[in-house]
């Protein structure tokens, strides 16, 4: 089947399909998950190998366990976040007190504009300010303000209740806008 | 005292960051979705691997005994090539299949054929 043809197929069926060998059924996961879940692991650790590393390991896992994937019990989209939260998680831990200046900035390929610069500058103050939190703080304030997912869903992910998230990504927040509001000027935003 | 907290609105104020970060998403490479994909199809093919280990082949005589109907027919056939290789190996005589039975000529006797002279008288009469 075509790639294109496989737009309307949902996940699960895709699973199936990918568990009796049909290699454009991974081929159309990957382009449907594989981005996202490399995004959520480059947006954890802060490091482009170590988040390819990760995400190919969450991918890794999903091709494992489609033989036995149950349809309708979990989304793949939200049993993918939680695999690549949990591992990026277990990575923050191990490494934990990273030096700023280990930060790397972000590199922005486009035409170098002003306003392009300016959002790149904002985006590196965030990245080096999301350092500073703990690491299921980090994982909320990510899924709910850069991933925009609701409430439920990362209660999902992270397996507590709604009330938890609330109350990790409103500390999450607290912490960012005490680092980074000083810096609103610098970063054109008055 | 209680010290006082900031009055900041963080979800106003941080929203220029969230979006900057949003922005600066970037693609994955080629390079990474290859891998990715590789790994699938390295599964499907460890899968197919482990399952063809774990059903062994057959002997061609345990494939021939089930194709032809498993036990039940394999006795049958047993028991008539059995019955015909008896037969052929005996006498006949001992068999007496033909003992005391008449031979064509004694069944047949000439008023049978009688009939042709009678047609021969007919043609000569008109």
């Amino acid at each position: 089947m075509a790639l294109d043809a496989m737009n309307d197929i949902s996940d699960d069926a895709l699973m199936v399909h990918y568990a009796n060998g049909d290699t454009q059924a991974a081929r159309a996961l990957t382009y449907r998950h594989a981005p996202r879940v490399l995004a959520l692991s480059r947006r954890l650790l802060q490091n482009t190998a170590e988040a390819e590393d990760v995400a190919q390991d969450a991918m890794l896992r999903l091709w494992k366990v489609a033989p036995n994937w149950r349809q309708g019990e979990a989304k793949v989209s939200t049993w993918l976040y939680r695999i690549t939260s949990n591992l990026c998680i277990d990575r923050m831990r191990k490494k934990k007190g990273t030096n700023l200046d280990e930060i790397p900035e972000l590199v922005d390929d486009k035409p170098s504009i002003e306003s392009r610069m300016q959002s790149n500058d904002r985006a590196t103050a965030l990245q080096a300010a999301m350092a500073q939190l703990p690491a299921r703080q980090k994982l909320a304030v990510t899924l709910r303000h850069i991933e925009e997912l609701s409430n439920p869903q990362i209660a999902q992910i992270m397996d507590i209740s709604v009330d938890a998230v609330e109350s990790l990504t409103a500390r999450g927040k607290r912490t960012l806008a005490g680092l980074l509001l000083g810096q609103k000027e610098k970063l054109g935003l008055e | 005292m209680m010290k006082k907290k900031p009055d900041t609105k963080p979800d106003a104020d941080l929203t220029a960051f969230f979006d900057a970060a949003k922005d600066a998403d970037a693609q994955p490479t080629a390079a990474f979705m290859e891998a990715v994909l590789a790994d699938a199809m390295n599964q499907t093919q460890t899968r197919t691997q482990s399952k063809q280990r774990s059903a062994p082949t057959q002997p061609w005589w345990a494939r021939l005994f089930r194709n032809i109907g498993g036990w039940q027919s394999a006795a049958a056939l047993t028991a008539s090539a059995f019955l015909g290789i008896t037969a052929g190996y005996a006498a006949p005589s001992a068999l007496d299949y033909f003992g005391n039975t008449q031979t064509t000529a004694e069944t047949y006797s000439d008023d049978s054929f009688s009939v042709a002279s009678d047609i021969e008288a007919l043609f000569q009469e008109g």
